[in-house]
């Protein structure tokens, strides 16, 4: 297992192909558009070694025995599911912010599964490179990219239908050593300072979409493969500290466009390759994955929040005001109804025809339906409480100048015995933790809010809820 | 005498459990007591600080354990303030043959 430093240390051997506003970055480890993306992926080497998180934070690798980081573990049975939201949700609370490193480990375990289904249906070898790669994982402790998002483009289009193919990541040539692909995946999470890529599928597909239905792996730095950063609401803010609000964390994951420009990938590396009809189900095993992690990670972040907002009101002089408590119940009870999802996902999880766990669908798909809401109201609720200085504080620079700064200080006391300074520290924190980027991260991730409602509407037991209806009207079923 | 210490995963803990051993600690005589995080072969006592009443870690097949879930002790409810001394009281007890 790497620790958090280790870990930084071999984000600098990588040549990966990095681009933000233009230009091209060579040293992402200290450029301060990253660090704190880099410091927070960090986080989740050092738990490993921390007593007080290691209980939750390694498992013992069931193809080696050996010690590993949880985020590179299959999930052998409910109890890992359970640990997985309450270690996604410690986490949450150390960072106050999105720490990139569960979407990789859900994808390594939806296609570990579904390989394992395509091999017993086609006689094909795909689980054994999964495996193989898995296995490289664990003894590497690498930092792997969930790669499931295409560009689309025309989304009434299917794949091989698109004016221009390369809004889905393809083949465009099959070798006897491997295959070429080509087209990108967007939104990728905390891909600058990772070291590998799990491609996938993003949707179901037709036999036409043969060269579409394809998934590997790849290192990030593999040749032909590019990465443009993508702007966050508090880009420039980067450049100071305190206007950052969390500046050690930042604010969500990092997200980056991921361009393969003809990029060769070995056939030992490959996990898919033209089954179109078992696209959806990779899809699908992902997304519910990574869904039950919404009310893991977020109610850990959302904790600090929570606690923001108290701290917040303490400064304002308003703590002991009963409407302040009862807006703090509301955001208490939104996010414990959150991780309550989360963990019912995980101790209903089932084994899949591989043997890993799987959550229970309908529980994962309510958790993220819920923080697409809840995460708005929980914000709203913090800005109340809070009050309009978020909206209005002076910058940093103000307050750093020597005749401002004093100026500042003045206006923005709070209450008694309290620090103006702390006070503003917070209202920042709350700003940053409340605003567009970490919204829409919690609104998008994982699949769009009407991805869950389709799920939750197949997966209800409605033809049996209606004869229970009519059994006790005394209704005789038609069936 | 050796003690063993495990700490649950610190998914949402209502106890500072770092301050619980080091306070404990710092009750102790000097040199009659080392703990151990990583290995615990060779333990004489099992120290378990879960930071709430669902005690997610545990020690199997152990005796001699101290069993922290959030508020209580061996379901003993304590006040955080008060929390390490009780901690402390048990650890001597047991090394001392009375506990």
């Amino acid at each position: 297992m790497k620790t958090g430093q280790e870990y930084i240390d071999s984000l600098k051997e990588m040549k990966t192909q990095v681009y933000f506003q233009g230009k091209k970055i060579d040293n992402i480890v200290d450029n301060p558009n990253f660090k704190p993306h880099i410091n927070t992926a960090a986080v989740t080497y050092d738990v490993a070694f921390d007593p007080e998180m290691m209980e939750l934070a390694t498992a013992v690798s069931n193809f080696t025995g050996k010690k590993i980081n949880r985020f590179t573990h299959i999930q052998q049975n409910s109890d890992d599911m359970v640990k997985k939201s309450k270690f996604l949700r410690a986490i949450g609370q150390k960072t106050g912010t999105c720490f990139q490193r569960c979407v990789g480990w859900d994808a390594m375990n939806a296609v570990y599964s579904v390989s394992y289904e395509i091999d017993q249906k086609y006689g094909t070898k795909y689980q054994e490179n999964v495996i193989n790669f898995v296995k490289y994982i664990q003894e590497n402790d690498y930092m792997v990219v969930g790669g499931m998002t295409d560009p689309k483009g025309d989304r009434s289009l299917p794949p091989h239908k698109q004016p221009d193919p390369d809004v889905f990541v393809h083949v465009v040539e099959r070798r006897e050593d491997g295959i070429i692909v080509r087209g990108a995946k967007a939104h990728q999470t905390g891909a600058v300072n990772s070291h590998e890529i799990l491609v996938m599928p993003t949707v179901s597909m037709k036999p036409e979409d043969k060269d579409f239905a394809v998934s590997f792996a790849a290192p990030l730095d593999a040749p032909g493969v590019t990465l443009i950063f993508g702007r966050q609401t508090n880009d420039e803010r980067k450049m100071g500290v305190l206007d950052q609000g969390n500046p050690t964390y930042g604010v969500v994951g990092g997200e980056a466009l991921v361009i393969f420009e003809d990029v060769f990938v070995p056939w030992e590396r490959v996990f898919m390759c033209g089954e179109t009809e078992y696209a959806g189900m990779v899809v699908e095993r992902f997304a519910t994955y990574h869904r039950q992690n919404y009310g893991a990670c977020k109610a850990g972040v959302i904790d600090v929040l929570i606690g923001a907002s108290a701290v917040a009101a303490e400064y304002n002089g308003t703590g002991k005001a009963s409407h302040i408590k009862d807006k703090m119940i509301e955001m208490i009870l939104l996010n414990e109804t959150l991780h309550a999802s989360s963990l019912a996902a995980g101790y209903e999880s089932q084994p899949l025809p591989a043997g890993n766990y799987y959550p229970q669908t309908t529980y994962a798909n309510i958790t993220k339906q819920n923080i697409t809401r809840n995460h708005y109201e929980i914000s709203r609720l913090a800005h109340d409480i809070a009050g309009g200085l978020l909206g209005t504080l002076p910058t940093e620079t103000d307050l750093n100048d020597p005749k401002l700064g004093p100026l500042v200080l003045k206006y923005f006391v709070g209450a008694a015995n309290t620090d103006t300074l702390d006070r503003i520290k917070m209202a920042r924190l709350i700003e940053n933790m409340t605003g567009g980027t970490s919204l829409v991260e919690s609104m998008h991730g994982a699949g769009s809010p009407q991805a869950q409602r389709v799920v939750l509407l197949r997966d209800a037991n409605l033809k049996k809820f209606k004869k229970l209806a009519q059994t006790i009207c005394g209704i005789t079923p038609k069936d | 005498m050796k003690v063993g210490v495990k700490f649950c995963g610190g998914c949402n803990p209502y106890i500072d459990r770092k301050n619980v051993i080091e306070r404990v600690k710092s009750m102790l005589p000097t040199g009659k007591f080392t703990f151990e995080y990583f290995d615990f072969d060779n333990c004489e006592i099992f120290l378990v600080i879960n930071g709430c009443s669902l005690a997610c870690a545990k020690f199997a097949d152990k005796e001699n354990i101290i069993m922290v879930s959030g508020f209580a002790i061996d379901g003993k409810q304590y006040t955080e303030e008060d929390l390490p001394f009780a901690v402390f009281k048990r650890l001597v007890a047991i090394a001392s043959g009375s506990g």
